[in-house]
């Protein structure tokens, strides 16, 4: 059997309901919580750090960032920001990674 | 018989003491579970069509099934008698939960979100309690997860930024989406 039928095909789509799902989110957290007069939000170096290590993310921050939408803008675009650094640097990596696998594959 | 072809003992299934959610598994019912992994596991995996998911659902069975246990000595009340049939069943009865929660999930339609969309255009404020609601719920991380997932990240891009394995940033962003879905039925209605 040739080794591309081996695999199933990966296309990483979402189903529709994820996708209008998350849509729906995004479209609400950008635009139901306006704060013009920015009450309570965290300095910029506090979004900073919880978009640079989620795993001990300051809990008031992100909640904060849920309510109000001036926040989450800037949050998104720090978190864009962070996806496109990873993006730039992964295919290199994982490319390699796919044809070690491949040729030990081929190996056995 | 054959010595060199001497049915090898098959490896120890090795199961977390912790949950993905953070629970602990009681050490009585992890050495039970320790036990009938392999075959709970394998049986899960045909039914679910996913090893890890189907392991990540073995131990959160583990960990409620201690919960319990812990419950029933606070409560005096009579104490498991088969504990490998009972964290049998409530592992067949997990699985149960969560292929009915993705057919559930699979079965809502772009349209019915929309249909929703519609209803509530006319309440912004009905909207933001949606939302609210399950962002408020959920723990940090989940949220954390969610911001990421908003912005178009896939599992492994999550991985890489919280350092938590695909499979449990998975799962718990699906149980959000799930909260979020009753929360948009049960409004709907």
């Amino acid at each position: 059997m040739p080794l591309a039928s081996k695999r199933r095909k990966k296309t990483g789509r979402k189903s529709p309901t994820e996708k209008a799902l998350l849509g729906y989110m995004k479209q609400h957290l950008l635009n139901d919580f306006p704060n013009s007069t920015r009450i309570g939000c965290p300095p910029l170096e506090a979004l900073e750090r919880n978009a640079k290590d989620p795993i001990h993310a300051d809990e008031s921050v992100s909640k904060h960032v849920a309510h109000c939408s001036p926040c989450y803008r800037v949050y998104s675009r720090l978190l864009r920001e962070d996806l496109a650094r990873i993006r730039q640097q992964a295919p290199a990596h994982d490319s390699n990674l796919g044809t070690h696998k491949k040729i030990k594959k081929v190996m056995k | 018989m054959d010595p060199r072809r001497e049915a090898k003992p098959s490896p120890r299934f090795l199961l977390s003491s912790v949950d993905l959610l953070g629970r602990e598994i009681d050490p009585a019912v992890l050495s039970v579970a320790q036990e009938i992994a392999p075959r709970a596991v394998s049986h899960g995996e045909k039914l679910l069509g996913d090893p890890a998911l189907a392991i990540s659902l073995f131990e959160e069975a583990a960990a409620t099934v201690s919960k319990t246990i812990k419950e029933k000595a606070a409560s005096d009340k009579p104490r498991i008698r088969d504990m490998r049939g009972y964290l049998f069943r409530a592992y067949l009865r997990r699985i149960t939960v969560e292929r009915k929660a993705s057919l559930a999930l699979d079965d809502v339609t772009e349209e019915d979100w929309q249909k929703h969309a519609r209803q509530t255009d006319d309440s912004d404020i009905e909207r933001q309690i949606l939302v609210k609601e399950l962002l408020e719920t959920c723990d940090t991380l989940t949220r954390e997860i969610l911001y990421r997932k908003l912005e178009g990240c896939t599992g492994k891009e999550i991985e890489k930024f919280c350092g938590i394995p695909v499979n449990a940033a998975n799962l718990r962003f699906s149980k959000a989406l799930r909260r979020l879905q009753g929360a948009v039925r049960a409004r709907g209605r």
